[in-house]
C-alpha cells in the first residue's frame, strides 16, 4: 500500500508572484514559494503543500508573512485544469520590532496550464488568493511558475 | 471510507476552529483612520459634547491634507503610507507681530497599526527676532499599548498613548508645554474614545462615506 502511494505520487516547488487585490491597503507586493506533494486519483490530482509568502509594506517598516497548510484539487493531465486549493495559514504582521501573529483560513482559486515531458510537468499557474478570519476577506492575485515530477 | 469523510470533516473543522476568535486579517485590511470629507463623530464626555468633522481637502506645503474640525477647532491631517501626520505651526508674537519658527508636518501616528509599535518625530528651528535667537521645537512619542475586541465596534480596537512637548527657548528662559492623550480607534469607524486633561471623550454618534 505504501509502495502503491508512493510510486503514484509526485513532487513539485512552484514559486511566484502576489499583488494585493481585495483590501490590503498598506502592502504592495509579495513572493510566494510552496513546495508540494501530489496523488493521481480518477476523478481529480490531490496536492497537499508547504507554503510561504512575504509581502513588503507602503511603509518601509511594514511586511507581513504567511505560512500555510494546503490542500488542493485540480486535474493535472489536462492542459488547462481548473485549480481549487484551501488550508490554514499562521500569518505574523511586522512594524519596526513590534509583531502580531495570528491563525486565517487561506483559499485559492485559479488556473494552470499543464505543459508534459516525460515525467516532468511544468505549469503556470493564474489565482486569486483569498484569506480570511470570517470576520473580514482580502486577498490577492498572482501568478507562479510550477516544476512537479512524478516519481 | 466513512472514516476518510469524517477525517477530512475534521480537517476543515480545524481550519474554522484556528480562525476563529482571531481577527489578525481584520487588523490588516481595515482602516482606522476613515478620513474622507463629511464624515463626522460626536463625542460626550462628563459636561461636554465634542462634533468632528472632515472638512472638504486643502493642500499645505504642497502636502494634501484634510482639515478635521475638532469642535471649532481645525487640525489639518494628512495621510500618507506611513502614517497619519499633523500639521504642525509655532508662532511667536513679538510686539504685536507674528513670526512663524516652525511649519510643517510631523508624524502622529505610524501606520499601519501594530501592538507594541512605537515612535517618535521631532520638529525644530529657529528664528532670529529683532536680534534675539527663539528656538522651537515640537517633540511627539507614541506607542500603541494593545488591542481588545469591542462588540459595540464589532472588531479589534487599538490603544494608543502619545506625549507632545512643545518647547520654545528664548535667550533667558525656557517655556515647556507637555500633553499626554490615550486615544482609541476602531477599524472602518476612527477614532471611539480619548482621554486628555480635559477628560474622556466617548463616542456616541458618528457617519462614515
Amino acid at each position: 500500500m505504501l509502495i502503491y502511494i508512493i510510486i503514484s505520487m509526485s513532487f513539485g516547488i512552484e514559486g511566484g508572484y502576489n499583488i494585493p487585490a481585495v483590501n490590503f491597503n498598506d502592502l504592495k507586493s509579495g513572493a510566494a514559494l510552496t513546495i508540494f506533494v501530489n496523488r493521481h486519483y480518477r476523478i481529480a490530482d490531490v496536492t497537499f503543500s508547504i507554503g510561504t509568502a512575504f509581502y513588503s509594506g507602503d511603509n518601509t517598516g511594514y511586511s507581513l508573512n504567511s505560512y500555510g497548510l494546503r490542500c488542493g484539487f485540480s486535474k493535472n493531465n489536462w492542459k488547462f485544469s481548473p485549480v481549487i486549493e484551501f488550508g490554514a495559514d499562521y500569518v505574523n504582521r511586522k512594524i519596526n520590532s513590534a509583531k502580531e501573529s495570528g491563525y486565517a483560513f487561506n483559499y485559492i482559486i485559479g488556473l494552470m496550464i499543464n505543459f508534459h515531458s516525460n515525467k516532468l510537468r511544468i505549469y503556470p499557474k493564474f489565482y486569486y488568493e483569498g484569506i480570511t478570519d470570517f470576520k473580514i476577506q482580502a486577498g490577492f492575485i498572482g501568478a507562479k511558475l510550477g516544476i512537479g515530477y512524478e516519481i | 471510507m466513512r472514516f476518510k469523510k469524517a477525517k477530512l470533516l475534521g480537517f476543515v473543522i480545524f481550519l474554522f476552529f484556528l480562525a476563529c476568535e482571531n481577527h489578525i486579517i481584520e487588523r490588516c485590511a481595515s482602516d482606522y483612520f476613515p478620513l474622507a470629507q463629511g464624515n463626522w463623530w460626536r463625542y460626550v464626555s462628563n459636561d461636554d459634547t465634542l462634533m468632528v468633522e472632515v472638512e472638504p481637502r486643502d493642500t499645505i506645503l504642497h502636502v494634501e491634507c484634510f482639515p478635521v474640525s475638532f469642535g471649532g477647532n481645525i487640525e489639518y491631517l494628512a495621510k500618507n503610507s506611513e502614517s497619519i501626520a499633523e500639521y504642525v505651526e509655532i508662532v511667536y508674537n513679538f510686539s504685536g507681530q507674528d513670526y512663524t519658527i516652525i511649519e510643517d508636518f510631523i508624524m502622529r501616528i505610524e501606520t499601519p497599526l501594530v501592538d507594541g509599535n512605537t515612535w517618535e518625530d521631532s520638529l525644530i528651528d529657529s528664528l532670529n527676532v529683532s536680534g534675539a535667537w527663539i528656538k522651537a521645537k515640537y517633540y511627539i512619542n507614541g506607542r500603541i499599548t494593545g488591542f481588545a475586541y469591542a462588540d459595540d465596534y464589532e472588531g479589534d480596537v487599538y490603544t494608543i498613548e502619545l506625549e507632545t512637548i512643545e518647547t520654545l527657548m528664548f535667550p533667558d528662559t525656557m517655556i515647556i508645554d507637555t500633553s499626554h492623550v490615550t486615544e482609541d480607534y476602531a477599524p472602518n469607524t476612527g477614532l471611539v474614545r480619548f482621554h486628555n486633561e480635559a477628560g474622556e471623550y466617548n463616542l456616541i454618534e458618528y457617519d462614515i462615506q
